[in-house]
């Protein structure tokens, strides 16, 4: 109580000299964080049907484990699906599109 | 020689000739009666105490004479007489007594005396009692023949046999009750007496055993009554061990396990129920060992350890249901209850030989009143352990640490609902992590440690993802740091740290948007640069709630260190162009969710740091409300935490939690169904439902599991056998 009476009589002391000036709050230090996931939308793969964020049926963990390629026709699966889906196949095609697969290089994927 | 050589010449030799006595020789004419009167006169004279006139070797002879001289059948008959009339008188005597004390003292004297004489006697007749009656197997030998004329003088006179018996079950009735005069000695022999003669079994034994019953049946009773229970316990061990010696000192064995059976019923067997029902529960509470101890070795006399057990496991189901239910304790229940299992496993050390058949029943009962209520154990067990882990936490070092997460250990192995303990877990141990308030990393892995063995590593493998995460987040920012590139770009003094997070490891954070000022965003964006640069194909999302900030604010009586949430920092940051500022003006600049924007204003204005102050000087944050910095500031510390208001939040957050379990067991059960129909393609409803209890590690109501079953027929992944309706098909 002594002290909510003595904040109020400064409060509107400062208000009443009242020039006003730009106080300094200033952000030291930011501690944060960020979840990532695969940039390939809430889709599946559309060779396993799980959930890219989810692993694929090979992989035990999701995430790092379990990582998501793209091929140069833009059609995205889980690395080990794809690569065993290649190996299966004598000509290397998008089981999707069938075009040619050939897998998308780091620099173009991060667009 | 000289001589035969001279008689030689004499004449020839004199034959010796032995000739036949002209008159047989013949006994003197009253040689029966004399001798016999002279051994009668002895006897009498042994009988009556006197001095024998005659020397024992004469007596001896003149028996053996009679003996051999053919009259051993009239010296035993005449005998057989003579003890029979002495014992007639001796016992008719004594059947006038009519005081039953005096008649067992006098009683008891007469049959020492009277086996003294018939000793006596036998060493006198003994010629005749080694042969004559030796050849005739029908006649008793002198010294029975004595026992049996006492015998069946006292089995003629019931009332003296009466008087016998029942003044023997007084003298030990007495002695129960703690009579110090009765005289142990009569006693013994007498019982001795009756064990010789025959007697004991008919007459003696029933009535002394009856009698037992009811002296112990009526002592049961009053000593219930009036001793508290333990006291009675102690009375009755004190009780049993009295008898065990008495019956060893006075009493034949044959008797010893019908009477132990008689004290152990009536003393134990009937108060049983009543005994463990008082006592128990006040033995356990206190855990008087010795107390437990005693009442477990009596049970186990009397082959009631199944009572015991019985109550032990009652007194877990109630004590435990008590913490376990008690809405208003929930921070003390974990606590407790390890505190009650400790107690639990000292009385089954010390006290109840750690029985293997308890050890089951414990664990059921245990395992039943922890889950008496869904979740929230689980739920308590999760904080506990977050509180021991949580940096701050006073109290002892690495081992003890250990040691009571061993002991939590046991109270999570009862816990049924395994899932919710790790959603729980989890959460926590997601705000330890990112907000750096483990006490230990060393901690938290030995902890993943042990979970794994106990529940398997895809119990703990999110969790160890989540460790996985925090270590390369702490590469990556290494790497941010000392890239040229980026560091040429931050302008502001700001130092970011990033916890990079798998999505799927950690818990979900509700998004919650809000307009952070450039400075900040500034590095956000070169953040994300710099992480996508490094990682391809991946996306980055920025997860607000649980930003942590150090703040610098410059009051007018010095400058201070803030340490607040990332919304308490755009908050306070609006501040830096204004000196007061509106809810509204508040509300549009920085774009936070009004439930989350009141707690944030509620803890910089209202809490126990204000660095802000409110107009009017409510305790709620209404809309109308301004704010302006308090630039007269102070505070004792440079360094001040400004905690956000969390109690309405954690509510919530665990509501979400349990929910979020909730429809996590759906899916698990709809993948274990799929899983099991593949395998089998057709199964009975009945195989089905107990294959899917064996792999669920959850509790789920068996309608539920119709539920599932249902809902995935209406998918058709399974469908009802057309002729069997309690059969399921899988589709392909």
């Amino acid at each position: 109580m002594m002290m909510d009476t003595t904040t109020t009589a400064r409060t509107t002391e400062a208000e009443a000299a009242a020039p006003p000036r730009a106080f300094k709050v200033k952000v030291k230090h930011w501690r944060t964080l960020a979840s990532w996931s695969w940039n390939a939308g809430d889709d599946v793969c559309g060779i396993c049907r799980n959930p890219f964020d989810g692993c694929s049926p090979e992989a035990k963990y999701p995430g790092d484990d379990s990582p998501v390629v793209w091929g140069t026709c833009r059609h995205a699966f889980h690395l080990q699906c794809i690569t065993q889906w290649l190996s299966s196949q004598t000509e290397q095609r998008c089981p999707i599109c069938r075009q040619n697969w050939e897998f998308k290089s780091a620099m173009e994927t991060d667009e | 020689m000289a001589a035969s050589r001279s008689g030689g010449a004499v004449g020839p030799a004199k034959k010796l000739k032995i000739k036949p006595l002209k008159i047989k020789p013949k006994l003197p004419a009253n040689f029966v009666e004399e001798t016999w009167s002279k051994l009668q006169k002895a006897i009498q004279a042994v009988f009556s105490e006197e001095n024998v006139a005659y020397s024992f070797e004469d007596l001896y002879r003149a028996a053996e004479d009679l003996c051999l001289h053919k009259k051993a059948e009239f010296v035993y008959e005449n005998l057989v007489h003579e003890c029979e009339s002495q014992v007639t008188t001796v016992l008719g005597k004594l059947t006038q007594q009519k005081q039953s004390t005096t008649f067992l003292s006098e009683l008891e004297k007469e049959w020492q005396t009277h086996c003294n004489q018939l000793l006596t006697i036998r060493s006198i007749f003994l010629y005749l009692d080694r042969t004559f009656v030796l050849q005739n197997s029908q006649l008793k030998s002198i010294f029975d023949m004595g026992l049996q004329l006492f015998r069946k003088q006292i089995e003629s006179s019931p009332a003296t046999e009466r008087t016998l018996s029942s003044g023997l079950v007084e003298m030990v009735t007495q002695e129960r009750m703690g009579d110090q005069s009765v005289d142990r000695k009569v006693l013994k022999s007498l019982v001795k007496m009756l064990l010789l003669l025959g007697l004991y079994s008919n007459h003696f034994e029933d009535e002394f055993l009856q009698e037992t019953q009811r002296f112990y049946q009526k002592e049961g009773v009053d000593m219930m009554k009036e001793l508290n229970v333990l006291d009675y316990l102690v009375h009755c061990e004190k009780r049993l061990t009295e008898e065990e010696e008495n019956c060893k000192e006075y009493l034949d064995s044959f008797t010893f396990s019908p009477l132990m059976k008689i004290v152990e019923d009536c003393l134990i067997t009937k108060h049983l129920h009543e005994i463990l029902d008082k006592g128990f529960t006040l033995c356990m509470d206190q855990l008087k060992i010795a107390d437990l101890r005693r009442l477990y070795t009596l049970c186990d006399r009397v082959g009631s350890l199944d009572l015991v057990k019985e109550s032990l496991c009652n007194y877990v189901k109630q004590r435990a249901g008590e913490y376990v239910t008690d809405d208003k304790n929930n921070s003390q229940m974990v606590q407790n209850l390890i505190n009650l299992k400790a107690n639990i496993d000292k009385a089954l050390q010390e006290c109840f030989d750690n029985k293997e058949s308890f050890h089951g029943s414990l664990k059921e009962a245990f395992e039943y009143s922890i889950n008496l209520r869904q979740n929230r154990p689980a739920e308590l067990v999760a904080k506990y352990i977050d509180s021991k882990l949580r940096s701050g936490n006073k109290g002892g070092g690495d081992e003890e640490l250990e040691n009571t997460l061993d002991e939590v250990l046991v109270i999570f192995r009862y816990i049924s609902g395994k899932d919710v303990f790790e959603a729980f877990y989890k959460k926590d141990l997601a705000k330890r992590l990112l907000l750096g308030k483990s006490s230990s990393i060393d901690a938290e892995k030995s902890t993943i440690g042990k979970f794994k063995t106990e529940c398997g590593s895809q119990f703990t493998n999110k969790l160890e993802g989540m460790f996985k995460d925090i270590d390369i987040s702490r590469d990556i920012m290494t790497g941010f740091k000392n890239s040229a590139q980026v560091q040429s770009k931050l302008k502001h003094g700001l130092e970011l740290y990033v916890n990079v997070l798998t999505t799927g490891y950690w818990p979900t954070y509700p998004p919650v948007e809000a307009n952070l000022p450039s400075e900040l965003r500034d590095y956000q964006d070169i953040f994300k640069k710099y992480y996508l640069s490094k990682h391809s194909g991946r996306r980055l999302v920025w997860q607000n709630s649980l930003g942590l900030c150090v703040v610098k604010c410059k009051f007018n009586k010095g400058t201070k260190e803030l340490v607040v949430s990332l919304f308490q920092t755009v908050v306070l940051m609006l501040y830096n162009d204004e000196d007061k500022l509106t809810y509204d003006d508040i509300e549009k600049a920085t774009g936070i969710e009004a439930k989350e924007l009141k707690r944030t204003l509620q803890s910089l204005s209202l809490g126990k740091v204000r660095v802000l102050l409110k107009e009017p000087k409510t305790k709620e944050v209404n809309r109308a409300d301004t704010f302006t910095f308090h630039k007269d500031f102070k505070a004792p510390l440079y360094r001040l935490r400004i905690n956000n208001i969390q109690m309405k939040e954690s509510q919530e957050e665990n509501q979400n939690t349990t929910e979020r379990v909730f429809q996590d067991r759906q899916y698990q059960v709809d993948a274990a169904i799929v899983r099991i129909m593949k395998s089998r393609k057709t199964l009975s409803h009945t195989l089905l439902i107990s294959e899917l209890y064996s792999q669920l590690r959850f509790p789920m109501k068996p309608s539920d599991l119709k539920k599932r079953i249902e809902s995935l027929i209406d998918r058709e992944y399974l469908e009802r056998d057309d002729e069997n309706a309690q059969i399921y098909n899988y589709l392909a």
